[in-house]
């Protein structure tokens, strides 16, 4: 029953996907700059035909709806096209990039959870306490500061002036990391090398950090008013006029319902985290998707900005729909 | 033996406020009221005179920022008020147990009905010893659990039980969750159950179907029953006894045949003369003069005089003593003492 009904959202997608695909084409085109005048600048003298010779390769020369529609005709196989920049197909590139952007993604996520939960029970039990109102001055910090900032901030700090972490890239590549999935933390585990295991997790601290602390603001937020609501209601004194430990009414009975507002920020938080990371990515020389897309668009690298962009739709979209499922388990109010 | 006479649940001079802006709301200031076993007691008065106060004082379940200040809650003779805290849960659901004015709201929404009333025989270790089968521990209590469960609901009155217990509270009707809470509250077989405005949310036909339960739980299980309501005709139908709460405090107590027919305090006769009577030949109703008093500013004396057509001027000063008369009744008024 479940099974057919996220079944039936999964088909869903699909003309999502395609709407999306139609838009970032379309957008690419009407941006000002031709990816060969630009691949051009950069290589030096040009012969007058080796430009002719580019754009008839990329399909340049053809009127728009055709260029449209190889484009969406590609797609449908799965072929997302070749990049300009890179002269490798584009799924390919993703596909190499894109662990080290879900590895990033998960660390922050990570880092945003282990926060942001006790920080926003703690606040609503003791609403208006102390540690209360620091912490909601914190997350308010949180919210409003800037990624990049904080990214630099942490890196002068830890890196520069304690020398504890590292301060770009993955790995340290004389820690001779075999890649197996390209999940580096991951992969430490699978080959059993320790060296990797502590070096991958020292590269990922920083910018997890800096990528997770809006993250773990919001939560927290989102967590902590919907903590003192529940805590608010009938249902948590009965629950003590049970005899239920003043613990278990705050974790069982009043956090249960909170999540139900809690989860939904969590799941755009996910798909914030996955496609919101192009600055700490290029802040940290993060070899991940945002880089990559940064890149693709100063080079008008349409195959690979269209790729790039299609990802991060299929992630937003695939995360609502966990949060849909999710929320048939936590509100028993709601079917999907 | 002295437990014996002494009445069930006694509470005295109870005092529990409210920290506001508009000064100390005095929700419950010096309450006096006792409960025999077996009683079927119903506290009446008007809206905002403290009676849920009062009630949630004696499980000291207020809610911040409501305080108890003073008194003491004798359940057996011992007082609830200096209990540890880890010992009052103990009390909690299995000495005295509620129920609540609004079943839509009182139900946790996120656990279904089955597993919230599993969860007060867990916290009591209702089912210790119930689970001595060949089975490993655990399954043979669930096996157990599940069995009481079903039995709960069933004596409660909830068709189909074994399928009613996996429902979510959403899925009953008002007067099946209220049917739910009250399984909940008598899961354990508690000493007292205080019963605020249990009807209030549910039709008529279904509050006299509340009502014969509770007094078939009162009947088969000796319960003593405080039935909190501001309806003195379903508490005189039901109850032995009524009190009148004013203001915070107790005015008057006696049986509920005393009371109903020969009230002696002017508020209860002000209350009476304030209900139509079916059948009666149409009089005008007579409302009681003047509002009910801020809580924040209790006039001095008795609360009633400013409101009292026999109000002396010794009503204004000092404290008013609760007396005995000679047919058991108490009454808190000048013109008995
Ligand atoms: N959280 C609170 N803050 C301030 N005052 C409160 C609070 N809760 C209750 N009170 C005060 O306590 C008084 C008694 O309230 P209570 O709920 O006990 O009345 P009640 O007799 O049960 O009335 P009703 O019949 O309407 O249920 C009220 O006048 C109210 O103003
Ligand atoms: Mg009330």
């Amino acid at each position: 029953m479940r099974g057919v009904k996220i079944l039936e959202r999964l088909l869903y997608t699909i003309p999502i996907m395609f709407g999306v695909a139609v838009l970032v084409f379309l957008f690419m085109r009407m941006t000002p700059g031709d990816p060969v005048d630009i691949m051009m600048g950069e290589a030096g003298t040009v012969a007058p035909g080796e430009m002719e010779q580019l754009r008839k390769e990329f399909h340049l020369d053809e009127p728009l709806h055709v260029q449209l529609y190889l484009f969406l005709a590609d797609a449908v196989r799965g072929d997302l096209g070749y990049s300009y920049a890179y002269k490798k197909p584009v799924t390919e590139l993703i596909a190499e990039q894109l662990p080290a952007t879900i590895e990033l993604a998960l660390g922050a996520l990570l880092f945003g959870l282990i926060v942001a939960v006790p920080i926003g029970i703690w606040s609503a039990v003791k609403q208006y306490s102390v540690v209360d109102r620091l912490s909601m001055a914190g997350a308010f910090l949180g919210v409003s500061m800037p990624a990049f900032w904080l990214g630099i901030l942490l890196i002068l700090i830890f890196s520069v002036k304690l020398r504890w972490l590292p301060v770009t890239g993955r790995i340290d590549y004389t820690a001779g990391l075999q890649v197996v999935t390209g999940f580096y933390v991951l992969d430490s585990i699978l080959t059993g090398n320790t060296t990797a295991l502590v070096s991958s997790l020292k590269h990922l601290v920083l910018p997890s950090v800096a990528l997770g602390a809006g993250t773990a603001a919001m939560v927290a937020r989102v967590l902590r008013s919907s903590m003192v609501e529940s805590l608010r209601q009938d249902y948590v004194i009965l629950a003590r006029a049970k005899g239920v430990r003043e613990t278990w009414v705050v974790l069982k009975h009043a956090l249960r319902n909170a999540l139900i507002p809690t989860v939904t920020v969590v799941g755009i938080q996910v798909g914030v985290l996955l496609g919101g990371n192009m600055i700490v990515e290029q802040v940290f020389s993060w070899p991940g998707l945002g880089r990559l897309a940064v890149r693709a668009i100063f080079s008008r690298d349409f195959p690979l900005v269209q790729g790039v962009v299609m990802v991060y739709a299929l992630t937003f979209v695939l995360a609502n729909l966990l949060v849909d499922i999710l929320y048939t388990y936590i509100n028993p109010k709601i079917t999907l | 033996m002295t437990t014996e006479r002494k009445p069930l649940l006694e509470i005295r001079s109870l005092t529990t406020v409210f920290p506001t802006r508009r000064g100390l709301v005095r929700a419950v200031s010096g309450l006096d009221l006792t409960l025999a076993r077996g009683e079927l007691l119903g506290l009446v008065g008007e809206s905002g005179c403290g009676k849920s106060v009062s009630m949630l004082s004696i499980l000291r379940l207020v809610s911040h920022p409501g305080r108890i200040v003073a008194g003491e809650v004798l359940l057996e003779g011992q007082d609830l008020l200096r209990l540890p805290i880890h010992a009052m849960r103990q009390v909690r659901g299995r000495q005295i147990s509620m129920i609540f004015q609004d079943p839509m709201t009182t139900l946790n929404p996120a656990f279904r009905v089955g597993d919230q009333i599993a969860e007060s025989l867990r916290i009591h270790g209702m089912l210790n010893g119930s689970g001595s089968s060949i089975w490993p521990f655990n399954r043979g209590r669930a096996e157990a659990e599940r069995k009481r469960v079903v039995e709960l609901l069933d004596e409660v009155g909830i068709a189909v039980p074994w399928e009613a217990r996996k429902r979510y509270p959403h899925e009953f009707s008002g007067g099946m969750q209220q049917r739910a809470l009250i399984a909940i509250a008598v899961s354990c077989h508690p000493k007292i159950l205080l019963a605020d405005e249990p009807t209030t949310a549910l039709d008529v036909t279904i509050q006299a179907q509340i009502m014969d339960l509770l007094r078939r739980l009162n009947q088969e299980h000796g319960t003593s029953v405080i039935l909190v309501t501001h309806n003195l005709a379903l508490a005189a139908t039901f109850c032995q006894n009524i009190a009148v709460m004013y203001a915070g405090r107790l005015v008057e107590k006696g049986s509920t045949d005393a009371v109903i027919e020969d009230p002696r305090h002017p508020y209860t006769r002000g209350l009476l003369e304030c209900i139509p009577k079916i059948g009666a030949t149409r009089q005008p109703l007579q409302p009681i003069p003047g509002n009910v008093p801020d809580l924040a500013e209790l006039p001095p004396g008795c609360a009633f005089h400013p409101r009292c057509k026999k109000a002396q001027d010794a009503c204004q000063e000092g404290e008013i003593p609760l007396v005995t008369l000679e047919d058991g009744r108490q009454v808190r008024c000048l013109l008995y003492v």
